[in-house]
């Protein structure tokens, strides 16, 4: 156990974790802010 | 006592203080300012028949309906009938302050947690191990740092610790 947790924070490795977690952030604020563009921050969406 | 003024320099003297502060006031105000156009090119989309023509074309869904919704009653619209950001106006600024607002904090938050990050590694005993494998508490740390970088950025500023010193930098022989 001790040895995945050691190759999981390898630079590399945990950086594609945190690039995929990012990912998967934006497709869910795209998903709960639909049309958030520039020009619309301050308007609901109707 | 004082020796009297030869009459070119007196007439220099009259110069600086009588006739450039004239001049000034006539350049003041015989120019004429350019008259400020608000441009006109740009219209709001839910006028602009071709981002209507677009609208309606567009499929129906989750995606394209609510989005095309809200540019149709907040943003300006080209000839091409697509929005445009109008940066003649101080109206609208915000819709460019905010986006660079957002970039500016995110690019400073990624670059700040990197920085103490490696300031912290680089006070360990192994600082290149550090570098080859994360410290998880060591990143959370500097990560939960990078978050208020504004604050430590000016109080770095202001301490004089934020740039290094040129004598501690490695200048390559010439």
């Amino acid at each position: 156990m001790q040895y995945l947790f050691k190759y999981l924070t390898m630079a590399p490795v945990l950086g594609i974790l945190i690039f995929v977690a990012v990912w998967i952030l934006f497709i869910q604020l795209n998903y709960f802010f639909p049309g958030l563009q520039y020009g619309t921050y301050f308007h609901s969406v109707p | 006592m004082p020796t009297p003024l030869i009459e070119g320099e007196l007439m220099m003297r009259l110069l600086r203080i009588l006739f450039i502060p004239i001049f000034v006031l006539i350049i003041w105000f015989s120019t004429v300012s350019n008259a400020v156009a608000v441009n006109t090119t740009l219209i709001p989309c839910k006028d602009s028949p071709v981002f209507q023509q677009r609208q309606n074309s567009a499929p129906d869904n989750y995606y394209y309906t609510r989005p095309f919704e809200v540019y149709s009653s907040e943003l300006l619209c080209g000839p091409d009938g697509l929005p445009h950001l109008p940066l003649d106006r101080l109206d609208r600024a915000v819709d460019v302050a905010i986006p660079f607002g957002i970039f500016f904090y995110v690019a400073g938050f990624i670059g700040w947690s990197g920085r103490a990050y490696l300031r912290a590694s680089n006070k360990a005993k192994n600082p290149e191990a550090l570098e080859i494998f994360i410290s998880i508490p060591l990143a959370i740390q500097s990560v939960s740092q990078g978050l208020l970088w504004p604050v430590f950025a000016l109080k770095e500023f202001f301490s004089g610790e934020l740039v290094a010193d040129d004598e501690t930098l490695s200048v390559s022989p010439r």
